[in-house]
């Protein structure tokens, strides 16, 4: 079990109707539960210790959004939606360079590996993946902005 | 690329007096002098001058001017540990061969050489004039599995190890222009590009481009690059190996990368800042984004941000930016 497959999980009971999931294999339990805003919980990664594979990626338990993975926000009018954020202090570009086109713009079509900027920092261009399936509704940045940590960058309605 | 060429090139490197008899060759491979004299015919076909002394042997008079595998590997036998060697002759640019062989599946780490790049780009995609004129282009792949966080300083510190090789390599004294540019006597030798690309907060490929001078000649270059341009050559005077450079190269950079994976690079990256800081007290215009300031460079920061001295007594910071020093600073 790795992080995106935990991410995946979380996605699915997200969109289903379960209140409640379990799975556990090879000594490595989870429990996701959703929360009073309809938003999944994870509850416990269980018996770590007795874990064949390491799994460090796994989260402490914490009743917040579990992952950094873009979640919805619990708002009502976000349901359905996610957002791809900064994972770092840096300049936002939305495109390789001044010249060529944009690497998504509003209306785009974005599976989880697709490039959808580039945030510069510390001296490296890195190329940031949507790491969600849907489509661009709002771009929340300008180009050549600085953005901080966690910072909403587009705004994707979930497919 | 052969491996009984890889060992006569060695072979040929490492004999103390640098000559190796055919019959010593032949034992070596396991096949007759006459088949010995043949692979010498191929690789003087690729650019090698050997002369052979009688009852002393073969010897390398020249190796060729464009870069050589077998000869990369010769000098690089005895290493513990070496990457993969992948040389082109021409390329769109080495830092999209790289990400094109990272999703192939290509073990990390390895190194991409180009003799030329059509589309060789830097910073926000401006062109790199990337000829085939004798000079280096290389990516350096890795898979650190890092936090972004702990990068701040990677790129400085690859450039700074590129610069102490130059300096060791060439008895030069080059320079680094926050943040990736290679100087020396106040012109431009070389450019770094670091691309990265992150997967659930890690940093999952790193691509460490460089393009660096080496043989190319003043006069090959575009016009509009000759006041700002240099090469290795130039300043010394003298051609440069190619293939040998390209051997220390990967070493230096190979080291280089595991002193920043520990940690111990902090040791020293204060001292070689402060050796090769071209910028250090310096009148200079930095732009970011629509923004133009105007100072005096006074160093980095614990981040690796440029600090600017400006008018008034102030200090501006910089993460990111164009750099441009002022016409009479040089």
């Amino acid at each position: 079990m790795d992080l995106k497959q935990i991410k995946q999980i979380i996605e699915l009971i997200k969109r289903s109707e379960l209140t409640e999931f379990e799975f556990e294999e090879d000594g490595f339990k989870i429990k996701v539960k959703r929360g009073a805003g309809g938003q999944p919980v994870i509850m416990a990664p269980a018996s770590l210790s007795a874990h064949p594979f390491p799994i460090a990626p796994v989260p402490a338990p914490t009743p917040a959004a579990p992952v950094s993975a873009p979640v919805a926000n619990p708002a009502g009018d976000e349901t359905g939606f996610a957002f791809v954020k900064s994972p770092m202090v840096g300049t936002f570009y939305k495109s390789a360079s001044p010249e060529s086109p944009a690497f998504v713009n509003v209306g785009a079509k974005v599976e989880e590996k697709s490039v959808v900027c580039i945030i510069e920092a510390m001296k490296i261009m890195n190329e940031i993946q949507a790491e969600t399936k849907g489509t661009v509704v709002e771009i929340l940045v300008e180009n050549g902005q600085p953005v901080e940590y966690g910072q909403r960058l587009f705004k994707v309605k979930l497919a | 690329m052969h491996p009984s060429e890889i060992i006569i090139l060695r072979e040929l490197l490492n004999s103390e007096t640098g000559h190796v008899s055919g019959v010593r060759l032949g034992k070596l491979l396991g096949v007759s002098r006459v088949a010995v004299w043949a692979q010498l015919q191929k690789l003087t076909q690729q650019g090698f001058v050997f002369e052979p002394v009688r009852r002393r042997g073969y010897h390398i008079v020249r190796p060729p001017a464009a870069l050589h595998p077998a000869l990369v590997h010769a000098y690089l036998s005895g290493r513990q540990r070496v990457p993969g060697i992948i040389c082109l002759p021409t390329v769109d640019s080495t830092n999209n061969e790289a990400e094109r062989r990272l999703a192939a599946g290509e073990q990390t780490p390895f190194v991409i050489f180009a003799n030329a790049q059509t589309h060789g780009r830097g910073r926000r995609g401006r062109p790199w004039h990337s000829a085939a004129n004798g000079n280096l282009y290389a990516t350096f792949v890795f898979r650190p599995q890092l936090e972004p966080a702990r990068m701040q300083d990677f790129t400085l510190w690859m450039g700074l190890n590129v610069c102490e090789l130059v300096a060791n390599f060439c008895k030069l004294t080059p320079g680094l222009k926050w943040p990736n540019d290679l100087h020396l006597d106040g012109k431009k030798a070389g450019g770094i590009l670091t691309e990265a690309r992150i997967d659930a907060d890690q940093i999952r490929d790193l691509v460490f481009g460089l393009g660096l001078n080496i043989n190319g000649r003043h006069a090959d270059l575009p016009r509009e690059l000759q006041r700002t341009a240099t090469s290795l050559a130039e300043a010394t005077g003298a051609p440069v190996d190619l293939s040998r450079f390209a051997a220390a190269l990967i070493g230096r950079m190979l080291s280089a990368y595991d002193a920043f994976l520990d940690g111990s690079y902090r040791d020293t990256f204060t001292a070689l800042w402060n050796r090769y800081d071209v910028l250090r007290e310096k009148p200079v215009t930095v732009i970011q984004g629509t923004r133009t300031v105007s100072g005096i460079a006074a160093g980095i920061d614990a981040e690796g941000s440029l600090i600017l001295r400006t008018a008034g007594g102030k200090t501006e910071r910089f993460r990111a930016g164009e750099v441009t020093l002022a016409k009479d600073a040089l």
